[in-house]
Formats: structure tokens, sequence, C-alpha cells
């Protein structure tokens, strides 16, 4: 059976592509500015710190969503006041935080009994186990990202160009950056079914960083990063269902794909442009 | 009288290091344009940035408009030493002179037509008119660095506070905004570290020598003696008398 004959019949594959719409949907809100504010390390830092919620929560006998989330957040506040606080150790402390929440996460998954077997789906993402419960999380997490940029992406943009000179105008900077990096850990924990907490920052920066290359206005990336990332991953969704391949990496490739493409066609319009133009 | 700024027994210095500034007192008159010259790790961004209220200092007051500083931060007008960084961002000249406008915790923004007015008032001042729409990486250095100073200008500030508004472009491109800077005074007050004594002596009212103290002079005054002051007396005592450049008289 096709992708396009199943996906009229199939509940499951149907889900799977909501999932991958609404997980664009926040790629496409958050990727441009994880880009723009150059933090796709910090966002690294979460996405796999994650891992250590997800290993108490299992432990404890609790959702491993919300465990993921928990960590997010706290992990996500850790790193903001670490920039905020210990700029020069930024570099160092994030990769500390990603390895120790990796590290506890599968010492606490080791300690409890089968909790090994779901280990591969939160990793490399299960976007054909996706449930209600999953699809409405991102639902929410889309509308929270939308409503808070939507509100204060001038005052994201600001903060990203240039700290001091949004200090001397008195915007919060350290709330707006605290703030932004909550964003992109509830970003990163709904889009944990779809591509895993090892693909998941792909997802997020490469659309972003493929639109980057041609958009004219922030609001032109994002809805050029959001419409690449629907693209992508409807793609790798159909691309994977007749092989069998796992859904998550696929639709990394595809996302990884269209980047160098993107790249491939900036240069060469470079190239053909005359010189000084 | 009113003064612009005025600065009492200022004291500041960085946690867990040496003071970088000592019992400074100046005061700028509305509408003068001074200058700030000094060695390198004598004070002159800290100075600046005191004067912006990014940094409380350790002792002394700071007046703006004869109040005090924290009640009129909205009057200052701040430009950082160095420009954003924009190769790596859709963002249009445009974009990034409205953001001048925003103060504060506003999360919804003033009224976006008349940020666009003021914008385009500020972009016309830094003759950029014709750039608004163009992206920030589309535009060469000097013309960046007036995209950036047409966002300081953007909010109507009666103090403007310049770090090396020229750093880093080629000569033509630094006389030209240091005559639009000139234009800007007497409607506003301008305080601006160089490091070309001729480019102060040319466009300056007076000069601040900063190396831990503070020495005013007049421009007729910022003759070799001046600068072996400025340069020599330096706590590192490092730096020397900085080679002139062509660039004025």
């Amino acid at each position: 059976m096709s992708f396009m004959a199943a996906l009229l019949t199939e509940p499951f594959l149907q889900r799977a592509l909501l999932a991958g719409i609404l997980a664009s949907i926040g790629c496409g809100l958050i990727g441009p500015w994880v880009l723009i504010r150059r933090m796709s390390h910090l966002a690294g830092g979460i996405a796999h710190a994650v891992l250590g919620g997800m290993g108490i929560a299992y432990f404890l006998g609790g959702s491993p969503m919300l465990g993921a989330a928990v960590a997010a957040l706290v992990v996500a506040l850790l790193i903001g006041v670490i920039h905020l606080r210990w700029e020069a150790q930024e570099d160092v402390l994030t990769g500390a935080l990603w390895s120790v929440g990796m590290a506890v996460g599968l010492l606490f998954i080791h300690r409890t009994p089968g909790a090994g077997a779901d280990l591969m789906s939160y990793l490399f993402g299960s976007i054909l186990l996706v449930g209600r419960d999953d699809l409405l999380f991102m639902l929410a997490v889309d509308a929270v990202v939308l409503t808070v940029v939507g509100l204060l992406h001038r005052q994201f943009l600001a903060i990203s160009l240039d700290e001091a000179f949004a200090r001397s105008r008195g915007l919060p900077v350290a709330a707006l950056y605290l703030i932004l990096l909550v964003l992109v850990a509830l970003t990163v924990v709904a889009l944990i079914r779809v591509a895993g907490l090892i693909l998941v920052m792909a997802l997020v920066t490469l659309p972003a960083a493929a639109c980057s290359l041609f958009a004219r206005s922030i609001a032109t990336l994002t809805l050029g990063a959001t419409a690449l990332a629907v693209g992508c991953t409807a793609t790798g969704l159909a691309l994977s269902y007749a092989p069998d391949w796992p859904a998550g990496p696929t639709i990394i490739l595809v996302c990884a794909i269209v980047y160098a493409l993107a790249l491939v066609a900036t240069t060469l319009r470079h190239r053909a442009l005359p010189f000084g133009s | 009288m009113t003064h612009a700024v005025r600065v009492q027994g200022l004291c500041f210095g960085y946690r867990g290091r040496p003071p970088i500034l000592e019992g400074i007192d100046l005061a700028v008159e509305r509408g003068e344009f001074l200058g700030i010259l000094g060695p390198n790790g004598a004070g002159k961004s800290s100075l600046i940035q005191l004067l912006a209220g990014l940094h409380k200092p350790d002792a002394g007051t700071i007046a703006i408009m004869d109040r005090p500083l924290h009640e009129m931060r909205h009057r200052i007008g701040y430009m950082p030493q160095q420009a954003p960084p924009v190769q790596h961002l859709p963002v249009t000249v445009a974009e990034l002179v409205q953001l001048g406008c925003l103060q504060g915790w506003h999360p919804l923004g003033r009224t976006r037509s008349g940020e666009r007015q003021r914008a385009q008032a500020a972009l016309a001042q830094m003759e950029l008119g014709e750039r608004s729409a163009y992206l920030l990486r589309e535009l060469s250095g000097g013309e960046l660095q007036r995209a950036v100073l047409a966002r300081t200008l953007a909010a109507d500030p009666a103090v403007l506070l310049l770090d090396e508004p020229t750093a880093h472009i080629d000569p033509a491109a630094e006389r030209r905004i240091w005559s639009l800077l000139r234009r800007m005074t007497p409607e506003r007050t301008v305080i601006a570290i160089s490091h070309d004594p001729a480019l102060l002596r040319m466009h300056a009212d007076r000069i601040a020598l900063l190396n831990g103290r503070l020495r005013i002079i007049t421009p007729e005054g910022m003759d070799a003696a001046a600068l072996q002051w400025a340069y020599s007396r330096h706590p590192e005592g490092s730096a020397g008398i900085p080679v002139r450049r062509g660039t004025a008289g």
C-alpha cells in the first residue's frame, strides 16, 4: 500500500502526520531564534539533559514526558543563570549539563526494569506511536510559543542583536533571555516524540538555517522555516513508510539534504551575480 | 545652570580588580560636544557605560538634566563599541532602527506607525533613508555604523553616548559620520570616545583626557604635551601617543 493510500485509512499515520505538522510549527517559531541568538549548543544541552528527567520519572513510576518537561525547564533555567552569571564558563558548564543529564537518565533507566525498551524511541523518536495526549501536548506548546513569540519577538530581536544596547533601553534582558530558553525547552520536549532527543536539534535548526539563506525578514524566516519543516517532516514520513525505515532519522536526513541544497543554491546564486552587486 | 550631564565623585571598579575610575568630576553643558580620549584600559568605555546606567558606581552621583540618572534613562541614547553581528541575520535596516524605540517592559510595544516614522526620521538624519529595506548584511561597514547610530537616535535622546562610533571603518566613512554627529548639536548633547586626536580637535567643543584621572581641555589645547599627559600617565604605562592620521587638520 502506498503512503498516500495508507494515510487515508490508517489512523496512526494520520496522527503521525498531524504530529509532524505540529512539531514543524514549533520548529518554525523557535528555530529562527535559536539561529539568531546562536544558541544551538545551549539548546542541544537542554535536549540531551532531558534524559535525566525521563530516567528519574521512569524510576519513580511517573510519566516520562512529564519528567522530560520538568528536566528541560530546570536545565533551561540553569543554563540561563550560567550565561548571565558565569558567561566565561558557559561552554564548559553547558557541556557538563549535557553529559551529566544523559548519565543520570541512563543510570535511572538501568535501575528500572523494562524501561530500556522505550529508550530507543525517546533517543531517536517514534512518530508512528504518537497518541492523543502527545498531540494535545504539542498543540499546547505551539499555542504558548506562538503567543509569547508574537508578543515579544521585537524584544527577543533586541537582546539577540545587542544586549548592551537593550539594557541601555531598560529592557529586562535577563528575564527575556530566560523566557526564550524556556520556550526552547518546551519545544524540544514537544519534538522528542517526532525526532528523539538525539536528533531534535537538527529539526529545530536546519529548516531555519536553510531559510535564513534566502529570507529578507524575521517574519519570512519564521513562515519559511515552518513551511520547510512541514515539508521535510511529511516527505521524511512518506519516504520511510514503504521501506519501513525509522521515520525520525529519515526526517532528519531530509532536513539535512534540503539545507545542503539551499547552501549550494546560495553559493551558485552569488557566483552568478556580477562583482559588487 | 542646567547641565546635560553632571558627574560628582564617581568611583568604579570591576569586581575583584582595582578601581578603574576614582573621584571623577565632570559637567557637560546642554548641546555640547564632548570628546573623550585616553589609552586602552583607562576607563573610557566604563565611564560611558556608567552614564548609560549599565553599571552602578561604587561611589559618587550621576545626574542627567539635573535629575538622577535612573529617572532620565529614557533621554539617553547609548551606542556600544561593537556593531551587532549581522552576517547570518535576515534583519532589515528599518527593523534594526525601530528597535531603538523600545523602552522598558512593553510586551505589546508602542504604536508601530509612530515608531516607523521615528525610525525613518532617524535614518534620514543619518542619510540612510533609501537603505531602509536593505538587509544589514548588504550594507558597507560605514553604512552599518550609521544604521546603528540611527537606532540610537530613534528614541529621540537628549544625550548621545557613543563608544568609539567609528571603530573599524575607513577614514572617508569615519569623516562622514563625525560630520553627521557634529550636526546633532546643539539640539542634543554628544559625548563620544575616539582614539583619533585630530578628529576630536576638529569636531569636539571640549575634550576629556582620561587616564584614571580626568582632565578637560579645549580643542586648541590638544597639543603634544596634552597627549603626553593622556598617554604616559596610564597606570599600565604601556600606551604611546597615537599616530595622527591625515583625516583632519
